[in-house]
């Protein structure tokens, strides 16, 4: 809760370190807030609090959300270099502080008691992101994309807030806890639900299912993944997904979950749709990070598909599933940040798999990192991708969810050949990559990501027994 | 040592080697090797050791160490230490300690030989956690990481194109087979509600639906389709022969390929009779069909990799026919020996060739011939051990496929029903095409002129000691003597309830048969054998014709049909996602400018960013909420 | 609370009486207003200056930042009358709160200026 408070202030203190003309002491100091952070977050641990007049809740459970919210920030912070040289169009401090404020939101959307906290934080998260998303203003993609972005995600939102709001009408209630009371005491007979109830309880579902592109509306997801700048993108799919699959767990267990059988069905099947099209649709693409994007909707099918089974061991299997994406998408988006400005053609960074190729003769490390998070993606054992796909695997099967358990197989089966492409491409095919230097910050970051995805990998309980 | 401690070093001791060599890298390539050999012989010492003091009557001992804990369900990392185990553990050990002495010669040149020696570590740490687990789960990891290592083996020398494609089709081919294990790993949890081998082993299944049963047991099976190459996913594993020969001759032959018949062996009890039904003609089918495209290839490598698809499939028909899986696991184990000392043959004979300095096919038998007095022990080696494989008396082939024989008898006069004798004789008929294609090996490799013109014969030597003594070594396990003790000593009497008083005598004729034909047709068309428009002989009408045809038959049909329909489903995998991608761009992207009108100010907004892109996205999610609207008022 | 359909008339009758008076009086200006068009009348009105050019000339971006950053100040004067209403309700509580909230607005004016988006010339 406190690092909630403490982020906002760095936050405005970055953007007047940003007047010291020092470009050197941003991500230094950067790190150095997200870590105070960390450990006023940890602080938390085994306290259960409510506050703000009952609107923020802090618990073990939300402590251990906003954990992997800011490692996974930090490991971002890690890799992004200070924002380039380019002293007239890129704005660092700037940079740095709306991805702090962004941190605020996504933490209060982890930790919401009240509706009206999830639509506060969901808006400080989203708007941060348009604005990141457009940042490389010179870049035509890159405001496209914001736009798109943002059109979407206000309709979203819209969509989100109309439900809040029948929901509202319907319970009378805007307090999670308060909603639950009122859907299980009238699922017990004491009087009639009016359909308004549903409606907003779809409403809020499809709401955040844009936030975590879901099928159907992952459409914006290749687009604005493609068009933002890597590092961002890297940021948008670990930090927004966490958050948004933390919400959406918290609002269905806690508050529809007397109404488990209304929408049960809803996302069993949203969740073999999704990932049905995300993993075949990525193995046709050409582009790495497109790939990663349909790789990212991908991983949002296997969450749905936890959050769908609704077992006391959902909330672990989130976390260590978000904590095992993040770390990998980070370390494969590192690589590629690396990779594709050293490879230009036409004068842009390559973003296409052949980018990778030969990468392994000169760039052992580099292609190692690499390969290890592919592996951890398509869940390949001893990575801690593989354990993260395990738990979610046997809580759907608790609950008997035959068919996603069917699709998700069959689907991780197809996840390998695209997962593979920039494997083989960076260990099996020729290609002329020198030596690319790398800041020792850097080299840090991805030696720590592999080894914690290995790690994790060998002995998932370091993490598992907590969580 | 405490066998906890023990059971530990054995497993990790492979996956130690191999870091330590991948972090000296390439620098300190002539040690790898070295220290790759004093890994494996440390771990041969203590496999050795383990086995003197656990085998005594057939104890199971189960170690359990706490892994994880998920809320109440703990996750154990459990040992299953027992006589197959101990067994297994001998037999991968040493042909990891022969093969790796091995390649120290045949892969001498290499640059990244460090890298070979690290790959070829992980596979045996990964197979040794197959051999060791008690869990499914934790089998399944390991079965994942045996193909992701055998990979890595394969593509080694991944500046060619071949290697690479037959990498690839390995891997994606072992990927068809897992996805089917691991749908029977849970169904099995589901259904026995447990996933430990010794607890499956114990439980009363009368209780239990007998139809999820079965398909429980043949979606395991899938495990073992893909890894053990059985039809129709086998053709991965003659294409698996572009990767070094050691490779071939650990993995493709006696470790790996093993994996899915010790899976079985291992949840024998599971399989229902209608699963074994399935298994025994799968089994059946892939021993036949292995052997008959045996015949036809004239790549020394190929015709091995031809002959482990045939024999894997006896050892499948070995378990759905018997009570347990002792029978296989006999064979499993003799054949792993002269398999391997087979390859290593296969191995040391391109070596020498290689060192001639021409450049030409070495793996061509067509361009061989005459071998037997340049390289005299290497022939006496390759005959002993295709002797084991045919399953002449006093070897140890002939003990194992005999067991094999007897318990398929059993199996039929227990029946009481007439087309059960099919598979007995099935089992002959394969035994005696083994024999036809393994003499007509050696004769192409060893007797007559040498064919090559490009090559001077003298050139040719054997002299290396690294090459020489795993050879000999195999070679001695597969016969009498040494493989006598070897088989006393880890193997145990199969349980035989009535005998066919017939089963030697049609053994025994089966192979005199094969031998015969095989000598008579070398005699008659020397290497011209596929050119069957050419014979007009007693042999042409009565026997070889038809063989030869239907051998071509299904070789077509192996070629046209089974590999084309696995491409087809690869290929109908990117047909729908050009589908898709078509949808994506022809309705998301490239709908008109015109129609954006219809969707409104948004559309205006936006139109001249991108031909109206982002109002289609409206109108998908547009119709998906009123989908999803219209599915929960239903 | 149990709604029934006929509940909402009303709402729906305030609907009809709205809709129906925009569109009563936007076809009664057509029919009543008198309709003399020349070149003149027909321009763009501006103010009585000729207008010269298109209307949708790139604006200085620095216009749009000033307009957004007075919307900004403006709109946190509504935030203080309530709070100016109950001020002795809130007591000190509420006064340090306010004391944040403007902090907070002063330490973004700060940077706003330092940024120098108010330097109109540059």
């Amino acid at each position: 809760m406190n690092s909630i408070i403490a982020l906002s202030l760095f936050g405005i203190a970055n953007l007047f370190l940003g007047f010291l003309n020092n470009r050197k002491i941003l991500m230094p100091a950067t790190l150095a807030f997200i870590l105070f952070a960390l450990g006023l977050n940890l602080a938390d641990w085994n306290t259960e609090v409510l506050w703000f007049n009952n609107m923020l809740r802090t618990n073990n459970l939300s402590v251990n959300f906003t954990t992997v919210i800011l490692v996974a920030t930090l490991l971002v912070v890690a890799i992004s270099r200070g924002f380039g040289d380019d002293e007239e169009h890129s704005h660092p401090a700037e940079y740095y502080a709306i991805m702090l404020f962004s941190v605020v939101g996504a933490i209060m959307m982890v930790t919401f008691e009240n509706l009206l906290m999830l639509f506060i934080g969901l808006e400080i998260l989203s708007v941060s992101m348009y604005v990141l998303t457009g940042s490389d203003k010179r870049n035509l993609r890159s405001n496209e994309a914001a736009l798109k972005y943002f059109l979407m995600g206000a309709f979203a939102t819209g969509i989100l807030l109309f439900g809040v709001a029948l929901v509202y009408g319907a319970t009378g209630s805007f307090s999670i806890y308060g909603i639950g009371n009122f859907v299980t005491e009238n699922r017990m007979g004491q009087s009639e639900i009016t359909p308004m109830l549903y409606v907003g309880i779809l409403l809020i579902i499809i709401g955040l299912l844009f936030k975590v592109s879901a099928a159907p509306f992952h459409f914006w997801t290749p687009d604005v993944y493609e068009g933002a700048p890597t590092i961002f993108t890297a940021f948008m799919s670990t930090v927004v997904k966490t958050a948004g699959f933390a919400a959406l767990y918290r609002l269905l267990s806690v508050s529809f979950v007397g109404e488990y059988g209304k929408w049960v069905y809803l996302l069993y099947f949203l969740c073999a749709a999704t990932l049905i099209i995300a993993n075949i649709t990525a193995v046709y693409q050409q582009s790495f990070k497109r790939m990663m994007a349909f790789s990212s909707i991908s991983h949002a099918g296997y969450l749905l598909m936890t959050v769908t089974s609704n077992q006391a061991t959902t909330q672990s299997s989130i976390l260590f599933y978000s904590l095992a994406y993040s770390i990998a998408t980070v370390t494969a988006f590192a690589v590629m940040i690396l990779v594709s400005e050293n490879k230009t053609s036409n004068g842009k960074p390559d973003e296409s798999f052949d980018a990778f190729k030969g990468l392994a003769k000169n760039n052992p490390l580099l292609a190692f990192a690499l390969a290890v998070s592919m592996l951890s993606l398509a869940g390949i054992p001893l990575t801690a991708g593989f354990w993260g796909k395990f738990f979610i695997f046997s809580d759907a099967f608790k609950r008997g969810l035959i068919l996603d358990l069917i699709v998700a197989v069959l689907m991780s089966a197809v996840g390998v050949y695209y997962y593979f492409k920039p494997i083989i491409a960076s260990y099996m095919k020729e290609g002329n990559i020198q030596e690319i230097t790398i800041k020792p910050i850097y080299k840090l970051t991805l030696i720590i990501t592999t080894i914690l995805t290995i790690l994790l990998g060998l002995m998932p309980d370091l993490v598992k027994s907590i969580f | 040592m405490s066998p906890e401690i023990t059971s530990w070093s054995i497993l990790l001791t492979p996956l130690l080697v191999s870091l330590i060599i991948f972090s000296l890298g390439r620098k300190h390539n002539a040690l790898s090797g070295w220290l790759s050999i004093a890994g494996a012989f440390v771990n041969l010492g203590l496999s050795i050791l383990f086995f003197v003091n656990y085998n005594t009557d057939l104890q199971r001992i189960t170690l359990n160490f706490n892994w994880f804990t998920l809320g109440k369900d703990s996750y154990i990392f459990s040992f299953l230490i027992d006589h197959y185990t101990l067994t297994m553990l001998f037999v991968v050990n040493v042909v990891a300690l022969l093969v790796q002495l091995f390649s120290l010669e045949y892969m001498h040149h290499d640059r990244d030989l460090f890298r070979y020696f690290a790959y070829l570590n992980l596979f045996v740490f990964s197979m040794l956690g197959i051999v060791l687990t008690d869990s499914l789960f934790v089998m399944y990891a390991f079965w994942e990481l045996v193909g992701l290592s055998s990979y890595l083996l394969i593509g080694f020398w991944y500046e060619s194109h071949a290697p690479n494609q037959a990498a690839k089709k390995a891997f994606l081919m072992n990927r068809i087979g897992d996805a089917g294990f691991l749908l029977g790993i849970f169904l099995a949890f589901y259904l026995l509600k447990t996933n430990s081998l010794t607890a499956i082993s114990h439980l009363d299944f009368t209780q239990i639906n007998p139809t999820l049963l079965t398909a429980t047991g043949l979606l395991l099976f899938c495990g073992c389709i893909g890894k053990s190459a059985q039809f129709p996913l086998h053709t991965w594993l003659p294409d698996a022969m572009e990767g070094p020969t050691p490779v071939s001759a650990l993995i493709h032959a006696a470790t790996m390929v093993a994996a899915g018949i010790f899976m079985l062996v291992r949840i024998h009890p599971v399989l229902t009779v209608d699963a074994k039904i399935v298994i025994a003609v799968i089994g059946t089918i892939t021993m036949l069909m292995g052997a008959f495209y045996a015949i036809f290839q004239t790549d020394i490598k190929k015709t091995l990799a031809y002959s482990t698809v045939s024999q894997l499939g006896l050892m499948v028909v070995a378990i759905a026919l018997s009570i347990n899986g002792e029978a296989a696991f006999g064979h499993l184990f003799s054949h792993a020996f002269f398999k391997a000392g087979l390859f290593l043959c296969a191995g040391a004979i391109i070596h020498a060739l290689h060192q001639t300095g021409e450049v030409f096919d070495a793996q061509d038998m067509r361009l061989m011939g005459g071998l037997a007095k340049k390289t005299p022990i290497i022939f006496v080696c390759f005959t002993i051990c295709s002797a084991a494989l045919m399953g002449l008396p006093f070897t140890t082939g002939a003990e194992t496929k005999f067991s094999i024989l007897k318990v398929a008898f059993d199996f039929a006069l227990q029946q009481h029903s007439q087309w059960t004798w099919v598979f007995p004789f099935a089992i002959i008929l394969g035994i005696s095409m083994t024999a036809f294609y393994s003499i007509r090996q050696i004769l192409f490799i060893f007797v007559g002129n040498f064919r090559n013109e490009k090559v001077n014969i003298s050139t040719i030597q054997e002299r290396n000691i690294f090459l020489n003594l795993p050879i000999i070594l195999l070679a001695l396990a597969s016969i009498i003597g040494l493989g006598t003790i070897l088989t006393k000593v880890f193997l145990v009497e199969i349980p035989v309830v009535s005998t066919w008083k017939y089963d030697a005598i049609s053994e025994y004729f089966a192979i005199g048969l094969g031998l015969l034909t095989g000598w008579l047709t070398y005699q008659q068309f020397g290497i011209k054998m596929p050119h069957i428009n050419t014979m007009d002989s007693f042999y042409d009408s009565i026997f070889v014709k038809s063989t030869l045809s239907f051998a071509h038959f299904l070789h077509t049909f192996d070629s046209k049909i089974v590999d084309n329909s696995v491409n087809y489903l690869a290929k109908l995998q990117v047909v729908f996602a050009q589908i898709i991608a078509w949808f994506d761009r022809s309705f998301i992207d490239g709908i008109p400018n015109g129609s954006a009108a219809i969707v409104g100010s948004v559309g205006r907004v936006t139109q001249h960013f991108q031909n109206g892109k982002v109002q289609w996205y409206f109108v998908a999610a547009f119709l998906g909420i009123l989908s999803m609207i219209i599915f929960m008022a239903f | 609370m149990n709604y029934q359909p006929s509940d909402y008339l009303p709402i729906l009758v305030q609907l009809g009486a709205a809709i129906a008076f925009i569109v009563a009086t936007m076809l009664a200006t057509h029919w009543l207003g008198p309709k003399r068009h020349s070149k003149l009348k027909d321009d763009v009105f501006e103010c009585g200056i000729e207008s010269i050019g298109d209307a949708r000339t790139p604006i200085s971006v620095k216009y749009f930042l000033v307009a957004i950053l007075f919307v900004l100040f403006d709109v946190e004067i509504i935030f203080m009358y309530p709070w100016a209403v109950n001020f002795k309700a809130l007591g000190w509580d509420g006064f340090m709160e306010m004391i944040v909230f403007m902090g907070l607005l002063l330490l973004g004016f700060i940077y706003v200026i330092k940024k120098g988006v108010l330097k109109w010339e540059k």
